[in-house]
């Protein structure tokens, strides 16, 4: 039994097999990028029409959800195995290695090795050995010790962490379970999305540059009776979840509608249609359908008046523009009102327990990175013995990495040892 | 003359000084006059006047830093390669060729970049952000270290030829080479994570989330992990010198796709900013 397990870290830790694990990982990411996903289901549903017999080959394998796909899970998991054997061999070696005592002997191998006569007679033979970048010895580690911490991040967020977005027009309250669930995504382990308490928006800012682009949005909001500011890039911390303010954003036509005395009171939200144009559309009852479509002003504030159709089974009933506030008789029994227009923006909430991991493991990867490629571990030695007219002296150094750049080092070592300067003082 | 002219005219200048020391730089390589990689230097420092004062201007005039158009981006990732390159000969005066490989890239950049569409950008609100500045700052110190050891793997092949050109001897051993190319890639594998990492922590505060699989975010990935394979490989099997060559120029390829062609090419999060 302990056999079949030694084997299995064996082979698990085997290069072959470290090599193979991270290019199935970058195989399935470029097929992420350049197979459509099912995640994408208007492209993919082109795909099946065009061509359906490489569409139905690409199902089958799992190509076209290439990270849920049973192959690329294996991988992943193999991965992980693979890196915490590493982890626990390299934190191991770490510990044993870190305090080794240089002797003389650690230099028999050293790739600058050099024995030079110089005047004078010491006192008997004495030998100094230094050490410097010794915590480059800790890059590796840390490094993937890092990568350990972003996987087990990933996994955290993918069985525990929710999210939802929500549709809110200025003056409207969310309720704390009114998210939406059409986009959310909860994991396995999670409970829907929700906030402990209502959102209310009070109030959409949004600034434009002096040509009219989006400079920043942000909006006034209530959250139970707390005024709060929520804005891009500044999102909100409520009881462990994240409320976001995402840049998608326009008016809205608020619009009353009383056909043969029955009113009906409707909120268009005018989506970016092309350029700086808003349209909106509804469908009712008795093939009623109402297009209502405007500009932003050139700062971006709300359009001024609004153009509103109304069309019943494909015959036109009325087109006009409106002002907010200003009402029609189309005829036939039906009253238009336009209401008022006000800003609708999206939210984004997030329940998220990976997100300090995950910082934990970024910082992790980065501080490794740094340790592995930035500090560079040397031992150097200096040994002198009694020699027939002077003395004799083994100057020698060894690099953990890129020994073939440490010429220059050993030449000034071997030239400060000559002239007695380097054995100053130690 | 208009704000683009100008810009133009600037950086054309530094186009012909960087020529200028390519042409010096070259002559102290292929002749084996040391003392004229000066001349070199002088020229590449020069150039780098108006190429940096084009790039202020342009600072000024858009109202942010230059990580907005393509021909922001590539005249800035040159001016840092230029500079990544001075700072290194300083250090190390016997690696001159470097800049054979280097000056001609960083020509080629600013020349593909004025021929882009130059009109000015706003910057969208998501990218007000101060983890922006490192984000790009590391993307661009990655490229420059990538791009230097992109130009050691060119020597270390020339070198490795049988019929290798008597000025080849001039530069550093086959071994010290070998170890440059692994060493820039080190360096640009350290700046390219911290990169990725400040983009991440900058996704969670605007988008909501630190990974989303865009296709660009996915590609960054893909260059890190290509990176980190070819430094496994180096690390476990004891390849050949031309080998670890050719893999480094394979998987710069791969970074330069990702840095500099798919954000132009691909429907993405981030294409939005660079189209
Ligand atoms: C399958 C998971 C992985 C395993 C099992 C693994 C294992 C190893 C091992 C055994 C080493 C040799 C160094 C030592 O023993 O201290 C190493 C080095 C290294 N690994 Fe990994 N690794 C994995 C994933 C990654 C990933 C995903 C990256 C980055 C994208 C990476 C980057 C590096 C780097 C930069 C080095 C240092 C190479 C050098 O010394 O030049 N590793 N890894």
């Amino acid at each position: 039994m302990s056999g079949t397990l030694t084997t299995l870290k064996r082979d698990l830790r085997s290069p072959r097999l470290i090599v193979g694990e991270l290019l199935a990982i970058v195989a399935a990411s470029v097929v992420h990028t350049i197979v459509p996903q099912v995640a994408e289901p208007s492209i993919a549903r082109h795909l099946a029409v065009d061509h359906p017999w490489w569409a139905r080959v690409m199902r089958a394998v799992g190509l076209d959800h290439v990270f849920a796909s049973p192959i690329f899970l294996a991988a992943l998991l193999l991965t992980s195995l693979s890196l915490g054997i590493v982890l626990v061999e390299q934190w191991r070696r770490l510990a044993r290695v870190w305090s080794v005592q240089l002797t003389e002997g650690s230099f028999r191998s050293a790739p600058y090795r050099r024995e030079i006569e110089r005047p004078g007679h010491g006192t008997g033979a004495r030998a100094t050995f230094r050490t410097t970048g010794r915590v480059g010895l800790l890059g590796s580690p840390v490094f993937h010790l890092g990568l350990m911490t972003i996987v087990v991040a990933g996994l955290v967020q993918w069985l525990f962490s929710a999210e939802a977005i929500a549709e809110l027009i200025e003056g409207e309250t969310l309720a704390s379970s009114g998210w939406s669930s059409v986009e959310a995504v909860t994991g396995p382990f999670a409970s829907p999305f929700r906030l402990t308490e209502p959102v209310r928006l009070d109030q959409l800012e949004p600034s434009r540059y002096s040509e009219g682009s989006l400079k920043g949005l942000s909006a006034r909001i209530r959250v139970g009776e707390r005024p709060l500011v929520v804005a891009i890039n500044a999102p909100l911390e409520l009881n462990g979840r994240t409320l976001y303010l995402g840049s998608v954003h326009g008016p809205t036509a608020l619009v009353e509608l009383a056909v043969d005395g029955h009113a009906e009171r409707l909120a268009l939200l005018l989506r970016d249609a092309s350029g700086d144009e808003y349209a909106g559309s509804w469908v009712g009852p008795g093939g009623l359908q109402l297009l209502v479509r405007g500009r932003l002003g050139a700062d971006g504030a709300l359009p001024s008046r609004l153009e509103v159709r109304l069309l019943r089974g494909g015959g036109l009933l009325f087109v006009g523009s409106l002002l907010p506030g200003q009402g029609v008789e189309v005829g036939g029994g039906i009253h238009l009102d336009l209401a008022g227009v006000r800003y609708w923006a999206v939210f984004r909430g997030t329940r998220d327990a990976s997100t300090g991991i995950a910082f934990a493991g970024f910082v992790l990867a980065a501080l490794g990175a740094v340790l592995m490629f930035a500090v560079v571990k040397v031992d150097t030695a200096v040994v002198v013995r009694p020699g027939t007219s002077g003395e004799r002296v083994l100057v020698a150094l060894k690099a953990n990495r890129f020994p073939a750049l440490f010429a220059e080092r050993f030449e000034r070592l071997v030239r400060q040892v000559a002239e007695r300067d380097g054995a100053r003082g130690r | 003359m208009t704000g683009f002219a100008r810009e133009a005219l600037l950086h054309w200048i530094s186009v012909g000084l960087y020529v200028a020391a390519t042409a010096a730089f070259a002559n102290a390589v292929l002749f084996v006059q040391p003392r004229r990689t000066r001349w070199g230097v002088l020229a590449a420092g020069l150039g780098l006047l108006p190429h940096g004062a084009a790039i202020v201007l342009r600072w000024i005039s858009s109202g942010h830093g230059p990580y907005m158009l393509r021909y922001e981006v590539l005249s800035s990732n040159a001016f840092i390669a230029v500079v990544a390159l001075l700072l290194f000969l300083w250090r190390r005066p016997g690696w001159a060729a470097l800049a054979l490989v280097v000056l001609p890239a960083a020509v080629l950049m600013i020349g593909t970049g004025l021929f882009s569409n130059p009109e000015i950008r706003q910057l969208p609100p998501t990218l007000r952000s101060t983890w922006l500045v490192f984000h790009i700052s590391f993307a661009k110190l990655a490229a420059a270290s990538f791009l230097l050891s992109t130009a050691s793997a060119v020597f270390l092949l020339m070198k490795e030829r049988k019929h290798r050109a008597p000025w080849l001897a001039r530069l550093p051993s086959a071994e010290a080479l070998d170890a440059y190319v692994v060493r820039f890639v080190g360096f640009g594998f350290l700046f390219w994570t911290m990169a990725v990492a400040a983009g991440a922590i900058w996704a969670h505060q605007s988008w909501g989330r630190y990974w989303g699989w865009d296709p660009i975010e996915t590609w960054s990935l893909i260059s890190l992990l290509v990176y980190g394979t070819f430094l496994h490989l180096r690390t476990f099997f004891h390849l050949k010198a031309a080998a670890i060559a050719w893999l480094s120029i394979a998987c710069f390829a791969i970074f330069t796709l990702t840095a500099m062609l798919l954000p132009f090419l691909m429907p993405s999060l981030h294409s939005a900013y660079f189209q």
